[in-house]
């Protein structure tokens, strides 16, 4: 009998996981890598039609949905072949080159484009941000790097989508792995989001203390700073606290870690309300911000201690 | 943190406990093929000491029973706050590392990997530390006070594994705190959520399968030693009676393995001693310690007394 329930018991919690981990992929993993690759064949479109107010709704659009992929990428962890991916489409942290630069060298040259934009970096959404909102799209050459660019990011995208795709199995079977990865992902998504996002222009980072300058923000030109980082955290908000899925939260609370996840959704909740202090991509006012995201960074990883149960377990080891 | 009491009190059922009834019955399990594989005149004379209600009613064993209640308290009321501290430890020291080197992430690891590898670092720096901590007991006069406590049982029987000071007791909460914080801190940093650790019924893999290898042997008079190349690698129940004689108790100093005796230049095989055929006594300063008054408070005023004699 006590097998029978042991049995009945384990049966239902895989079955809840399995529900949880396929909800995951389906709603978010699947539908926001798909979004952003809607979102660019949009750009695309419009840089064709040369319409800067659809380009400037357009690219937003897309920043959100990249944001929403990025936010919780654990494709690389499935399968290390798709590691670099999004380096491939965002250069935010990567390297010290100045791609302003090289991009005007290439505007002005009259070489072939497929050889002048040889390197990744000439092909990421940040080179687009700069071509779309410093250039003249009424220039052919110019018309042409753009459109280069988003077919370069859509086949990107389309690797992850198509990546996830061919992972979904890896991905549900093993759900104490997918765990981690998830965790992972949010963690340091909280980190990069409260160092580089938000600390780094507004000089609250330890790299930039007392050094603010919003040109350090993610998207200063277009100035979707903020717009990705609230895209970030609404994420996150989904992957833990949605109503209309099973998700990551709802996995979690079989495990015990209420207290975590009600207060990672708490600040999750106040970064939310706390962006809204920071208008037009100004940090100057965002020590709030700065101060809830480290709370919720803090909440995920002390999670994270807590699910490991390191403690109380080799002490009656002690005293030989 | 949710902390068993009962499972604490009693011990039998709690796999983290050396007297969990598994490990008590594997020791004896090993006993038994030790004894069979003896000549019949000696494992006769064996079985005889080991079965006899001198021994398990000695002054000394009784004295460790009623101790052990004693030391649940003990626990309870002064190491669970140290217990609590590995969290404490752990973030410490993730925090150092991410504001000291900014955001680190190694995905050359395998999950697999990743957990073998802290499963199997937790259990090392674990005895590491054990090995040096329990040196200095023996090496610092005023801690050798106190575990002068441990080394006092004239008679050796599992329940001896309990019968420390309070203070010894609250060093290796201590020592159990830094170290685990400290290795949990690291790899979190490193690794994330991928790490993680292989149990047996909640307990390290490594130290199940240690305490099951007749760790309840150490504290007992089953002179059961290994083979010595095994002996250079992990402590056999004998090498750790050796500890406990009055000659040798500055050798063997190791929790589970010897490899740190091996290197520190401490350790004592057995072979040498059972082939001289060598008698051991165990006890020290016997007399001092009878009661459980005497455990808890001699330390104290051995220190005062020889603070007092040097301060002449």
């Amino acid at each position: 009998m006590k097998k029978f329930i042991v049995s009945c018991f384990l049966f239902t919690t895989t079955l809840f996981a399995n529900e949880g981990l396929t909800s995951i992929f389906e709603n978010i993993l699947l539908k926001n890598s798909k979004q952003a690759v809607l979102d660019i064949q949009n750009v695309r479109q419009n840089i064709e039609k040369n319409d800067q107010k659809e380009i400037s709704m357009s690219f937003k659009n897309f920043v959100i949905s990249w944001k929403s992929v990025d936010a919780f990428y654990i494709l690389g962890d499935l399968d290390d072949n798709y590691l670099d991916t999004p380096r491939y489409i965002d250069t935010f942290h990567q390297g010290n080159e100045d791609i302003k630069k090289q991009l005007n060298l290439i505007i002005e040259d009259n070489e072939d484009l497929s050889i002048s934009l040889y390197k990744n970096s000439h092909k990421t959404i940040n080179a687009l941000e700069y071509i779309l909102f410093t250039q003249d799209l009424s220039n052919e050459r110019v018309k042409d790097i753009a459109l280069l660019i988003t077919d370069k990011l859509e086949d990107n995208l389309e690797e992850i989508y198509n990546g996830y795709l061919e992972n979904k199995t890896k991905f549900l079977k093993d759900e104490v792995t997918a765990n981690a990865m998830m965790l992972n992902s949010l963690i340091e998504n909280s980190y990069k989001i409260k160092e580089w996002r938000v600390g780094d222009p507004a000089g609250l980072s330890r790299k930039f203390k007392a050094k603010p300058s919003n040109e350090r923000a993610e998207y200063s030109i277009s100035k979707n700073s903020i717009v990705a980082i609230q895209s970030i955290l609404n994420t996150h908000l989904t992957v833990l606290d949605n109503q209309e899925f099973p998700n990551f939260g709802s996995m979690i609370r079989s495990y015990s870690v209420n207290d975590e996840l009600n207060d990672a959704v708490k600040y999750l909740k106040s970064s939310l309300i706390n962006t809204k202090m920071v208008q037009n991509d100004d940090f100057s006012n965002s020590k709030k911000l700065y101060k809830s995201l480290k709370k919720l960074h803090a909440t995920y990883y002390i999670s994270l201690i807590g699910k490991l149960k390191v403690t109380a377990k080799i002490l009656d080891a002690d005293g030989d | 943190m949710e902390i068993n009491l009962f499972d604490s009190f009693v011990g039998l059922f709690s796999p983290s406990k050396r007297i969990y009834w598994q490990y008590i019955l594997s020791s004896l399990f090993i006993a038994l093929i030790y004894l069979l594989t003896l000549e019949k005149n000696v494992a006769k004379k064996e079985m005889k000491l080991n079965l006899s209600h001198k021994l398990w009613l000695h002054k000394s064993a009784v004295l460790d029973y009623k101790y052990f209640v004693l030391s649940f308290f003990i626990k309870v009321l002064l190491i669970l706050p140290f217990v609590f501290s590995v969290q404490e430890i752990t973030i410490f020291v993730y925090e150092f590392f991410l504001d000291t080197f900014g955001y680190m992430k190694i995905n050359t690891f395998s999950h697999f990997q990743v957990i073998v590898l802290f499963t199997g670092t937790l259990f090392l720096v674990s005895d590491f530390t054990r090995y040096w901590l329990h040196r200095l007991l023996h090496t610092i006069p005023f801690l050798w006070e106190f575990h002068k406590v441990h080394h006092s049982a004239k008679v050796l029987t599992p329940m001896t594994f309990y019968r420390v000071h309070p203070i010894e007791n609250l060093l290796f909460g201590l020592r159990y705190a830094f170290s685990i914080g400290i290795v949990t801190g690291v790899f979190i940093y490193f690794f994330g959520a991928m790490i993680g650790i292989y149990e047996i019924l909640g307990t390290n893999i490594f130290l199940y399968i240690f305490s099951l290898m007749g760790s309840n042997l150490r504290h007992s008079h089953v002179k059961l030693s290994y083979p010595k190349i095994i002996e250079n690698i992990c402590i056999s129940p004998f090498q750790h009676q050796l500890h406990h004689s009055t000659k040798y108790y500055d050798k063997n100093y190791g929790g589970y393995l010897s490899i740190w005796d091996n290197l520190f230049g401490t350790l004592q095989t057995s072979s040498d001693i059972l082939n001289k055929k060598e008698k051991i006594r165990f006890g020290v300063q016997i007399k001092d310690f009878q009661t459980i008054t005497n455990l808890l408070f001699v330390p104290f005023i051995n220190i005062y007394n020889t603070r007092k004699k040097n301060d002449k």
